[in-house]
């Protein structure tokens, strides 16, 4: 409790809310535009809280997180185009209602939707992630090592849509990261005499280039610019906007359940907010009483979309702090962001900055607060953004990227890796491979190679360490099973596909 | 489905390249040290799992490819001109950044951006041009106190 009451008392320090409120009201604006992502918003924001304090830092990337994800649903609903991949699915109905003069009331929904499906995941971060970490202060480097197999494995399958190469971007993960001196004996590999490679690729230039500069060059493909109507908040009737009973009746069962699916898929490695929020949606569809409803303005559709996808932003932080495993993109630099604070991320977080945890939990908590105020009071505003034409923005997010890459080290090698790697980003895009995969694997490849060195070390170079060990070998079991599992249902749906020709 | 094929057989071919040429260029001297009775596998381990991952997925992908790709958007009529426009511009504002400055650079970059992407707002761009920058290098030395790249003018907040 006491940790509690201190944690709070440092969030609830005037800077750190004015931090907080500057974020979410920017999380909003970004998550709205589309093209403009919240993994992009939070990687834009790493470079600048380098030199902040922890709290601070992790208010100002919780609250573009926590917030990001329910600006989405504005263009989605304005729109008919998600202003995250997380609300794809919400855009089905919402645009419907938008179309009908009820845009006002499918934003009103989504928001409370999100407020309940992100309180959610934070209860079960809190009530899990300890319990997980407990568990996890067993393990020694074969169990990791197998952890770490199975998390890369499940990464890369369920990612994109194709296996092979979700498996080939995390492999191209693994071998950038092998860049840079060896982590045992700290002999250089691929540095060719460039001193700035002796450390490795800086992770945030390379997560800036992937996900922000590598949109930025395939929104370039179309000029910026986006054909579709743009809806006003302000159409229709007072009264049709409101929100009554009736719709609470309808919604109360699909944001529970939604809430609970998004949760559970936040935990695993890989899948993320955007996949959350369509089995949200389907399966609210499948239990639906009047299913042909779906598609055509269902509000139930919007809620339940919207609870799915926010129960993603506690829940994925569940692996992250207990494992050190990010689950998706945005828990990955976030991951990285308590790196550069000199916080290890783990089991060993619970024990050794328990402040870190305890006020993760309070921002978290504060971010959703903060997103439902913001968002109640100046919807009608933060709509506006939506006219901006993008080809203002690009530009200026660019001059920002090239900012906050140099200031990491104070050198221009930097951001030639960021932009390399917004080029490589690009052409993993314009050939379909996933790019999650890559940066989570470069993340988890320096622990991953140092447990798997250990493990070898003790067991004099054998490797059924691997199978001795009970836990590693269930790891490793189900690192199979989920390839197996993915295989066939990939195999299973191309028969479909083809008996439907 | 053959943009799948050319992908996956350039990607294997220079996975190859890593795993034959790249990987045997990391030094085996600590082989020869005291410490070699310790480790079991060295440095070049990692590179080559990895290496020969990206070499069979690359294959994998050649043999089976699904043509889930956005290749299409890539190849209509002015799109890859377009995204290279804005490439060749990103690498120039990099290589301009230390001997003009972060500001200078930065507001010829800008312009050029709203001009090769059809803006004709003068009374917009002119001064977004200038003014971003110059508050993008103010925030940065004034809120986090580091300087960007001063280049020509070196100009303090």
């Amino acid at each position: 409790m006491d940790l509690f009451i201190s944690a709070a008392s440092e969030v609830f320090a005037p800077a750190n809310l004015l931090i907080l409120l500057a974020s979410t009201v920017i999380g909003i604006v970004i998550g709205a535009i589309p093209g403009l992502t919240v993994t992009m918003a939070v990687a834009l924001a790493v470079p600048l809280t380098i030199w902040m304090e922890t709290t601070p830092a992790m208010l100002m990337l919780l609250g573009l997180y926590g917030s990001g994800i329910y600006g989405g649903s504005i263009s989605a609903c304005l729109l008919n185009a998600p202003g995250t991949p997380a609300s794809a699915a919400t855009a089905l109905d919402g645009y419907e209602l938008g179309k009908q003069g009820k845009a006002l009331k499918a934003l009103k929904v989504a928001l409370w939707a999100s407020v309940y499906g992100g309180l959610f995941s934070i209860v079960l971060l809190v009530l899990i992630a300890p319990q997980l970490a407990q568990v996890a202060l067993k393990f020694g480097p074969a169990e990791i090592t197998c952890l770490l197999i199975f998390a890369l494995t499940v990464v890369s399958v369920l990612s994109g849509d194709s296996i092979m190469k979700g498996l080939f971007a995390a492999a191209l993960g693994m071998l950038l990261a092998t860049i840079g001196a060896d982590p045992m004996l700290m002999i250089p590999r691929f540095t060719f005499g460039v001193d700035e490679l002796f450390d490795g690729l800086a992770y945030i230039p390379l997560l800036i280039g992937l996900f922000a500069i590598a949109e930025m060059f395939a929104q370039s493909e179309q000029s910026f610019r986006f054909g579709a109507t743009i809806l006003s908040i302000k159409d229709g009737e007072r009264d049709e906007n409101r929100i009554y009973a009736e719709d609470v009746k309808k919604c109360a069962i699909p944001v529970i359940r939604s809430g609970f699916f998004g949760a559970f898929i936040g935990m695993l490695p890989g899948l993320g907010a955007a996949v959350a929020s369509f089995v949200g949606y389907a399966e609210t569809k499948r239990a639906s009483k009047e299913p042909e409803k779906f598609g055509k303005g269902a509000i139930e559709g919007v809620a339940a979309s919207e609870s799915a996808n926010n129960a993603v932003t506690g829940s994925a932080m569940i692996p992250m702090l207990a494992l050190a495993i990010p689950g998706d993109p945005p828990t990955a630099i976030l991951l990285s962001a308590l790196m550069i604070q000199g916080v290890t991320v783990g089991p060993l977080i619970f024990a050794n900055n328990p402040d870190v945890v305890y006020m993760i939990y309070v921002a978290l908590f504060m971010a959703l607060v903060a997103t439902a105020g913001v968002a109640a009071m100046f919807m009608k505003p933060i709509s506006h953004v939506l006219r901006v034409p993008k080809v203002f923005l690009y530009p200026i997010i660019l001059s920002m990227c090239v900012a906050g890459s140099y200031a990491i080290r104070f050198n221009v090698f930097d951001v030639f890796v960021m932009l390399g790697a917004g080029v490589l980003g690009y052409v993993m895009r314009i050939f379909g491979v996933p790019v999650a995969p890559l940066l989570i694997a470069f993340i988890l490849t320096r622990p991953f190679e140092e447990s798997l060195r250990q493990a070898l070390i003790r067991s004099e170079g054998s490797l059924m360490v691997f199978l001795e060990h009970p836990i590693a070998l269930f790891f490793l079991i189900l690192a199979v099973a989920a390839v197996a599992f993915t295989v066939w249902r990939e195999h299973k749906t191309g028969h479909r596909i083809g008996e439907q020709g | 489905m053959k943009t799948d094929r050319i992908f996956g057989c350039v990607s294997a071919l220079l996975g190859l390249l890593f795993v034959f040429l790249a990987v045997p260029s990391i030094t085996g001297d600590w082989q020869q040290g005291e410490q070699a009775r310790y480790f079991t596998v060295g440095p070049r381990l990692f590179p080559y799992i990895s290496g020969v991952l990206v070499t069979v997925f690359a294959v994998l992908i050649a043999l089976k490819p699904d043509g889930m790709n956005s290749i299409a958007a890539f190849l209509q009529p002015g799109a890859a001109k377009r995204a290279l426009f804005a490439i060749v511009l990103a690498f120039v504002y990099v290589a301009l950044l230390e001997p003009l400055g972060f500001i200078i650079a930065s507001v010829l970059v800008l312009f050029a951006f709203f001009i090769g992407f059809g803006e004709r707002r003068w009374k917009l761009i002119v001064p977004i041009a200038v003014i971003v920058p110059i508050a993008v290098s103010a925030m940065f030395s004034g809120f986090f106190k580091v300087q960007l790249p001063p280049g020509l003018f070196a100009i303090s907040f």
